[in-house]
Formats: structure tokens, sequence, C-alpha cells
């Protein structure tokens, strides 16, 4: 009798070890196979249009940069992006009539990193951008006037040639609201490398740049519209959450069976 | 909302940063023309500008150089120097030509002309002046000395 109960309780304790095992090894397979990414290289494309530049330009604010990009997707995680937008500025003086303005092209390229490890979820970014941008400008001052001669010099310089380039850190995060439509968020921290201005003066605003000067900060809330394979990527996503859920399956059936054999 | 709160984070920061150096003079500094020896003028110079009411520098005594506004838009400026002493009166009149550039900084601030100097030339026979040359051609917001003036004195 007391043999029989040894020898129950050492098949139960070997039944249970040997589940305990499969149960582990299912366990290790479900984080293999996490690890073992199959995202596909090229997830897509998506153009991407910044709201709160078309929200200056409509305000008509002191100066605008708006913009549009392309922005491709690499296995969800590498982000190369090409953004290009129109800068325009009219800025007037505050204590007087002098006017500064311009309207030109800007161009960056960049790459932005997915942060988050949950590829279907949400993306947290970050990124670096190189701008450029080449432009004229213009600088009016209506009052100038030759106080000691008395001669009236009203100064309307147009065509002032300047160039610029920089570049950009970029913080950000991307979310889906419906089907194919994100919507983004990111903050910039710019700093000018190089510019080369008219004699005359500097320009108070660079396009795509910001308020001229060493370093600014700047940001975009973009809508984007993933124009790739977001289905394919909802259905590896899908599959994803079956596999979990049949992996989730058969470790209740092991814990279920280690059960039943210590309490038959 | 988010829009509207970041356009105004991005455009609502702004400063006025103007230079206080902003007043554009050049620079007139006084030599002998003997020992090449910066002097100072110890009879009273009072000097005024051609075609203008002006009086650019009124009464000075012991003067080694002086500071002087130029015309905005015209190619030379006509200046009278007038030297008085205690029993004689004296004037040289120099002819200054120059290139004009206009400089502005920000649309916040004054905008200015630059000049740059290309010739300087004494009016007439002069027994007070020998020679003037430029020394630095630049007029800017800079104090460096642009025209140095060399006297006559008395051996």
């Amino acid at each position: 009798m007391i043999r029989q109960r040894i020898s129950r309780f050492i098949s139960a304790l070997l039944i249970s070890i040997l589940c305990c095992q499969a149960a582990q090894a299912q366990l290790f397979h479900i984080k293999k196979g996490e690890k073992k990414d199959d995202t596909p290289w090229f997830c897509g494309m998506a153009v991407q249009a910044d709201m709160v530049g078309l929200g200056m330009g409509i305000a008509n604010a002191r100066f605008a940069n708006m913009e549009a990009g392309l922005k491709a997707n690499l296995r969800e995680k590498y982000l190369p992006v090409f953004e290009m937008g129109i800068g325009k500025c009219t800025r007037e003086g505050r204590e007087n009539d002098n006017v500064f303005s311009t309207h030109a092209p800007y161009f960056r390229l960049g790459v932005d990193y997915n942060m988050n490890s949950d590829r279907s979820s949400n993306k947290y970014t970050i990124g670096a951008r190189y701008g450029v941008s080449i432009f004229n400008y213009q600088f009016r001052s209506d009052d100038m006037a030759d106080a000691v001669w008395g001669d009236p010099m009203p100064l309307h310089l147009k065509g002032l040639h300047g160039r610029a380039h920089w570049l950009e850190i970029v913080v950000g995060v991307q979310t889906r609201i419906w089907k194919f439509v994100h919507l983004g968020w990111n903050i910039r921290y710019k700093a000018r490398l190089k510019q080369h201005t008219d004699q005359a003066g500097e320009p108070w605003y660079i396009p795509g740049f910001g308020k001229n000067d060493a370093s600014c900060w700047g940001g975009t809330m973009n809508v984007i519209f993933d124009t790739g394979k977001w289905k394919i990527l909802d259905k590896i996503k899908q599959k994803r959450q079956a596999r979990k859920g049949q992996e989730e399956e058969v470790v209740t059936d092991s814990i279920t069976t280690v059960i039943s054999t210590v309490n038959p | 909302m988010a829009t509207a709160a970041m356009a105004l984070a991005v455009a609502g920061c702004d400063s006025v940063d103007c230079s206080l150096q902003n007043v554009v003079l050049c620079h007139y500094a006084f030599y002998d023309s003997h020992t090449g020896q910066a002097i100072k003028l110890t009879d009273t110079l009072t000097i005024t500008a051609a075609g203008t009411d002006s009086v650019l520098f009124n009464r000075g005594v012991g003067k080694q150089e002086v500071s002087l506004p130029m015309s905005y838009g015209r190619d030379a400026d006509t200046l009278t120097f007038s030297i008085t002493g205690p029993d004689y009166a004296t004037g040289v009149t120099l002819e200054v030509k120059k290139v004009n550039t206009p400089h502005f900084d920000s649309p916040d601030c004054p905008s200015n002309m630059f000049h740059y100097l290309t010739e300087v030339n004494v009016m007439g026979a002069s027994y007070v002046v020998d020679s003037v040359i430029i020394s630095k051609p630049t007029v800017n917001y800079d104090t460096a000395e642009n025209i140095q003036i060399y006297f006559r004195t008395a051996d």
C-alpha cells in the first residue's frame, strides 16, 4: 500500500516535472519566436502634412513653415523621411516701419528610429534631419532718412540672396487613429551649421529653420496617410495575436494536466 | 487646439536684440606732419558740412580726434574745418569720397548706412594741413580711426 502510494507520488512528480519542462520549453519558444522578427523589411510608404505650419500660415503668423513629407517604413523600425515645404515670413518692426519678408522652399532629409519594441503599437521615435534652404529675401525701411544732410533715404532692398543649412534632432510620437490614418507629433532642436547672406544684413528668418539664430526650437503635428502595407501589417498583427492565444492555451492545458495528475 | 498651442509655442517667444553700438561715424585723427606723432589741437576747432547748415563739431579745444557722421546717399562729403586761434582764423576744406552700403540687423532695429572710403582730398592750397590719408576705409559701427590728418606745425 505504502509502495503503491510512493510509486504514484514518484510518477506524479515525474509527470509534473516533464510537464513543467514542456511548458517551460513552450515559454522559451514564445520568447524565441518573438525575438525572430517576422515584420517584412519594407512596410510601405507614408505621406504626411504638417498642421502646425498650415495653421500658422492661415493665421497669418509672423512666419510659417508649410510642409509635407514622404516617409518610408523599413521593418516598422527605421523610417527614412524626406520633407519639403514653403517657408514664408513677413515681419514688421515693432517701433518702426521696417519690413523683412521672404518666401522660399526648403528641404530636409533624415531618418527616424522607432524605439517601441512592440511594432504593432504606437511609434516613439527619435531621429535626425539635415535641412537646406536657398532663398531670396527683402528688406524695406520707408522711414529711413539722413538726419544731418536732410536727404530722404527710403530703403528698398530686393533680391538679397541667402542660403543656409542646419541639423535637427527630432523626438516624436506617432499613433494610428483609423486604418491608414495616423497622427504624429514631434519637437525639434535645430542647430544652424552655416549660412551665407547678403552683406547688407542677415535674414530675420530662414525658411524651414525658423527665426535666424545659432539654434532654435520647432515642432510639427503631422497627419500621416500610410499608403503602403498597412493591411499586411494588420494581418501580421492578427497572426501574432492568434499565435499568442494558442500558446496561452498550450500552457493552460499543461497546467491542467499537472493538477489532474497530482489530484486524480 | 493642439495645433494652435504648438503654433503659439513656436511663434510666441521673440526678443529684440539690437546692437547697442549702432551709430555709424567716421573717425578723424590729428597728426604732426614733421614727427608723425599724434597731436592735440590747441586752437578752437569747428567743423561744418557743405550743403547743410548743420555744425558737425562745435568749438572743440584740445582735441586729438573727432568722430563725424557721413551723408547717407551722397557720393562725396565736403567738410570745412575752421581753426581759430587767439589772433587768427583759418580753415581747410576736405572732400571725402565714398561708396554707401545699406545695412540692417533686424526689422526691430534702425537700419543704417555703412560706407567705404575711396578718396580724401584737401580742397585748394592749405597752409594748415600737409596731407590726409585713409587708414581704414570701412566706416561702420567700429570705433577705429578712418582718416589721418597731418597738420603743419611750427619747427
